[in-house]
């Protein structure tokens, strides 16, 4: 039996989804929680075979349950709910196997389609990656949100990204600073992902082009000179 | 909302949901005023916080019910309290509690 958790905070969405996934009962299990620490916490003790979340939610937030599943269980496909229109930057930009954008209000026969899609995914072994440093990115301006993102990967500097109400405001890779920082941050494989304390001291804004055009050119340098 | 929009809740509107979730759309309507007041309380006190809460969940569940309507006017309730401008809340609460009562659900 496939298990499903969905982590949302608006009661009356759940009731909505226990509903109508009534007759899909023999299928999967849908486990609801209200927030990302209930999900981390299930995450801890039951094999999960796809998870649903919303961006905010109280406690632990979308996010940063997204950060934890990336880094312990990057096996796992995850389907975000956002209130916010995703920016297709398409597949190019993003190399997500197991991740994908969903906009609220949504039609629940589309969503349920997703869901059953995702546990007829065949991945190829060796080209699970979790979710991509872009994806994430894309979700904190979608989200406005203002935060401290770090990326870590094995062998490699680690980079801070620094966002302020969704605006990618600076970055830190080593020596580099701003959009040459962020370009390096971008393109990081098999990236560990955490959000930080907001520092104290006032940040300078070092990056002036818009995430989008950050990402593309990151990913063109990628493609003409290996990263 | 638009002045059309604004008059086209002086009238009956009747949304069809689909049956299968019928046992909790009374549940959701009352729920759904109960959040109206505790904006109307909110805007008061100036908790933005509270309204921009509230308002994001009615954007994001409306129309996956069926209720369009409740994801304009919590859309539009977002971009109010955005900009703290009280009058324009209140005028969308009223919105809001005018489209709660004279909503006519039809099952099918």
């Amino acid at each position: 039996m496939e298990k499903v958790l969905i982590a949302e905070d608006d009661l009356k969405l759940q009731n909505f989804l226990r509903i109508r996934w009534e007759k899909f009962k023999d299928t999967f299990e849908a486990i609801f929680v209200n927030n990302g620490e209930e999900a981390i916490n299930v995450l801890k003790q039951k094999y999960i075979s796809l998870v649903i979340t919303d961006i905010m939610m109280p406690k632990v937030d979308g996010m940063a349950l997204l950060g934890y599943i990336n880094n312990k269980h990057p096996h796992i496909p995850c389907i975000v709910m956002t209130a916010y229109p995703p920016q297709g930057l398409g597949k190019k930009h993003t190399d997500d196997n197991l991740f994908r954008l969903f906009q609220k209000p949504f039609q629940i026969d589309e969503l349920t389609e997703a869901v059953l899609n995702a546990f007829e995914q065949d991945i190829p072994d060796g080209t699970l990656k979790g979710i991509s440093v872009p994806s994430f990115l894309q979700m904190i301006q979608l989200e406005e949100k203002t935060c401290l993102f770090e990326v870590s990967s094995p062998g490699k500097e680690k980079g801070f990204f620094y966002f302020k109400d969704g605006i990618p405001y600076d970055a830190v890779y080593g020596n580099l600073k701003g959009e040459e920082a962020a370009f390096k941050i971008i393109v990081m494989e098999k990236a560990e992902i955490r959000f930080r304390n907001l520092p104290r001291k006032k940040i300078a804004k070092r990056i002036n082009t818009e995430l989008a055009g950050l990402i593309m050119e990151a990913t063109r340098r990628k493609d003409d000179y290996g990263g | 909302m638009n002045d059309n929009e604004t008059k086209m809740f002086a009238g009956r509107i009747t949304v069809i949901v689909d049956s299968e979730i019928k046992s909790i759309i009374p549940g959701f309507i009352k729920e759904w005023k109960d959040d109206v007041n505790t904006m109307r309380h909110a805007v008061d006190l100036g908790d933005y916080e509270t309204i921009r809460s509230i308002s994001h969940r009615m954007k994001g569940t409306g129309a996956t019910c069926g209720f369009d309507a409740l994801t304009d006017l919590g859309t539009d309730l977002l971009a109010c309290t955005k900009r703290m401008n009280n009058h324009a809340i209140r005028k969308v609460l009223d919105l809001l509690s005018s489209y709660l009562e004279k909503v006519n659900i039809v099952y099918q």
